[in-house]
């Protein structure tokens, strides 16, 4: 179990660049054959959303309005190890925006939003201050790549559901404070990037990482 | 820290900023003013033709073809000279300088495999004995026809000098330069969408004789242009939605998408209509893109054959079967007279389902023994979809086709046209 796990993180420590190099320098020596617990954590997050690129509304349509605020929703598994890098998968909902109006004096309304099915890579800044006392130990930078399945409803004489696989990205910046040996509350910001379909979207979310499994 | 940090919202910058955005702005606007201007129709006549090239070889080659077209609208015609080149699928539009008391055309030249583009301007000479003289009329006997010009890259008011003389007649052996999408893909950055009323419009100027056209079905049944089997944004403008046009009915199709120059996507029926009242293109085939019955294709094929004969015009619309689907579709008709069709798969299905043109994809090389096999049984032949240039040169020169499908009409023109 182990040795497959070490070789899943040797992968991503390869790919991972100059943050990666940074463990060779841990607090914990995880060289010597004796290693510390690796745990499951799973994370549950929800919070507000604010999309952040041009929506185009039709110029058929009149008296139109948009709303580009929406809610964020987060579940998140994660391996961490006994060293700072960890990695997980993620998913969850995110509304990106709304519009509606007119067309020739009947109601129409857009409706788009995102579920992301990321590859999560996260990492503490402690590796950087080098001291566990520091408040940094606490931020966590994360990065994830994968696809948003993007899913659209258009109401105007009837509705269409559809829906569109784009490849895209994420970054995010968390602070999490320990609440009980298994329990932690995280405040996350995160930037969501489908770059196929030509999206972004900011959202700010609470979190609760609840560590479910420890060996 | 300060450095992690800038360095990942430079990273974040960068991610989010670097999407690349290809342009190609034409650098000149056509007027598009009805009328002969001092152009007559035996001086136009008296144009086309290959034309050595002097001055501006390197961007244009050591000839170039000369073709004029038209637009018509109603009883007003528009004109335009293609200048057709062998460099890069470039290509001139010039039209007619009405305010000009001598016989000058502007307008710009473009390569459709890159970005290069520029304005560029001509008048008509004669040559006689030697000595370059103004051009007034038909040419007399011994004159040479001559456009000196000037043409430059970019918005730049062109300057540097060209000169096309006349050298011979343009290949007159029957042959289709079918143009895809309509007449030129969106990606090619022509100003206009793929499979529009548009782009339809300006397919002659870009050499082709004739156009193929994608069709599928909305959700109602209405059999519109369009090429993809999703709405994305390479073809239309950012609104959120998704989905394939048979999601959506017609009516929310006309009033919440657009194509990415702004334009509607077209019924079959104005599309047919546009090439039949407002264009000398003499070919459409009708890709059929389509899931379901045929008969509203065919009825619209066979109205609009009616429609041109009615007005004189010698035009021929095919549909054409790429696949098992379509000719499940096309056996289902209940009748199949007054129904031409072009099959794109093997030999002995074309002839099982009496097509009238076999066209093979191009990759499958010249095939010179089925190529004779069916011209000898009176099917003509054409291969699709052929963008690559040498290949296009060698497929004009030896394939012995009817017609190639490209992308590049113009590149697909000038090796047509410039042939011996």
């Amino acid at each position: 179990m182990k040795t497959a796990f070490n070789i899943v993180c040797l992968l991503s420590l390869l790919g991972l660049g100059q943050p990666g190099r940074a463990q060779f320098s841990p607090a914990t020596d995880t060289t010597g054959g004796k290693r510390g617990t690796y745990h499951v954590v799973v994370t549950l997050g929800a919070g507000i959303a604010r999309y952040g690129t041009a929506i185009g509304i039709p110029p058929t349509w009149q008296q139109t309005e948009a709303n580009y605020a929406g809610t964020s929703y987060t579940v998140r598994a994660m391996w961490h190890p006994d060293h700072r890098f960890r990695t997980g998968l993620e998913t969850g909902l995110t509304t990106f925006y709304t519009y509606k109006g007119l067309i020739n004096g009947e109601a129409a309304s857009v409706r788009v939003s995102a579920i992301p099915i990321l590859l999560i890579y996260q990492m503490p800044l402690a590796w950087h201050t080098g001291t566990e006392r520091s408040l940094l130990r606490r931020v966590a930078a994360t990065v994830g790549f994968g696809a948003y399945l993007i899913r659209s409803q258009f109401t105007y004489k009837g509705t269409v559901n559809s829906q569109e696989i784009s490849a895209g990205w994420l970054g995010a910046v968390s602070y999490t404070q320990p609440l009980t040996n298994s329990l932690r509350l995280a405040a996350e910001v995160r930037w969501l990037n489908p770059t196929a379909t030509r999206e972004s979207d900011f959202a700010v979310q609470a979190q609760l990482l609840w560590r479910v499994l420890s060996w | 820290m300060r450095t992690y940090l800038f360095g990942l919202v430079s990273l974040l910058l960068l991610a989010v900023g670097c999407r690349p955005v290809y342009e190609v702005p034409a650098p000149y606007d056509f007027g598009n003013k009805p009328g002969n201007g001092p152009f007559s129709p035996a001086i136009r006549q008296s144009m086309n033709g290959v034309y050595a090239v002097a001055g501006g070889t390197g961007q244009f080659g050591q000839q170039v073809a000369l073709r004029w077209s038209a637009v018509n609208d109603g009883a007003d015609s528009v004109h335009a000279l293609s200048i057709l080149t062998g460099v890069g699928a470039g290509f001139f539009n010039l039209e007619i300088n009405q305010a000009a008391d001598s016989l000058s055309l502007t307008g710009f030249w473009r390569k459709l495999v890159n970005q290069d583009a520029g304005q560029a301007s001509f008048s008509l000479r004669r040559k006689r004995q030697g000595q370059v003289l103004p051009y007034k009329g038909p040419a007399l006997a011994g004159d040479t026809l001559v456009l000196r010009g000037t043409f430059d890259t970019g918005p730049a008011t062109p300057a540097q000098p060209i000169t096309l003389t006349y050298l011979r007649p343009l290949n007159p052996k029957p042959f289709e330069i079918i143009a895809h999408r309509g007449g030129g893909r969106t990606a090619d950055l022509l100003g206009v969408s793929e499979n529009t009323l548009a782009i339809l419009r300006r397919a002659a100027r870009l050499g082709a004789t004739g156009v193929e056209i994608d069709v599928r079905y909305t959700k109602d049944s209405v059999p519109v242009l369009y090429h993809d089997n999703r709405l994305n944004q390479r073809l239309i403008q950012k609104n959120g939605l998704s989905g394939g046009i048979s999601d959506y009915t017609f009516e929310q199709l006309q009033s919440s998408f657009r194509l990415l120059y702004g334009e509607q996507i077209p019924t079959l029926e104005a599309a047919l209509q546009t090439i039949v009242d407002n264009t000398d293109l003499r070919f459409v085939w009708i890709d059929s893109k389509f899931t379901g019955p045929m008969n509203r294709v065919q009825a619209l094929q066979q109205r609009f054959i009616a429609r041109a004969r009615q007005r004189g015009r010698r035009l021929d619309i095919v549909i054409g079967l790429p696949g098992t689907d379509a000719v499940d579709s096309y056996r289902a008709l209940s009748s199949k007279a007054n129904t031409p069709i072009l099959c794109e798969l093997e030999p002995a299905l074309a002839r099982e389902l009496g097509a009238t043109i076999w066209a093979p994809r191009w990759t499958l090389g010249p095939q010179y023994d089925e190529v004779r096999a069916m011209q000898a049984e009176g099917r003509r032949v054409f291969v699709w979809t052929l963008d690559d240039l040498p290949f296009v040169e060698k497929f004009v020169a030896q394939a012995n086709l009817n017609g190639i499908l490209s992308n590049y009409a113009p590149a697909v023109a000038y090796y047509h046209y410039t042939a011996p």
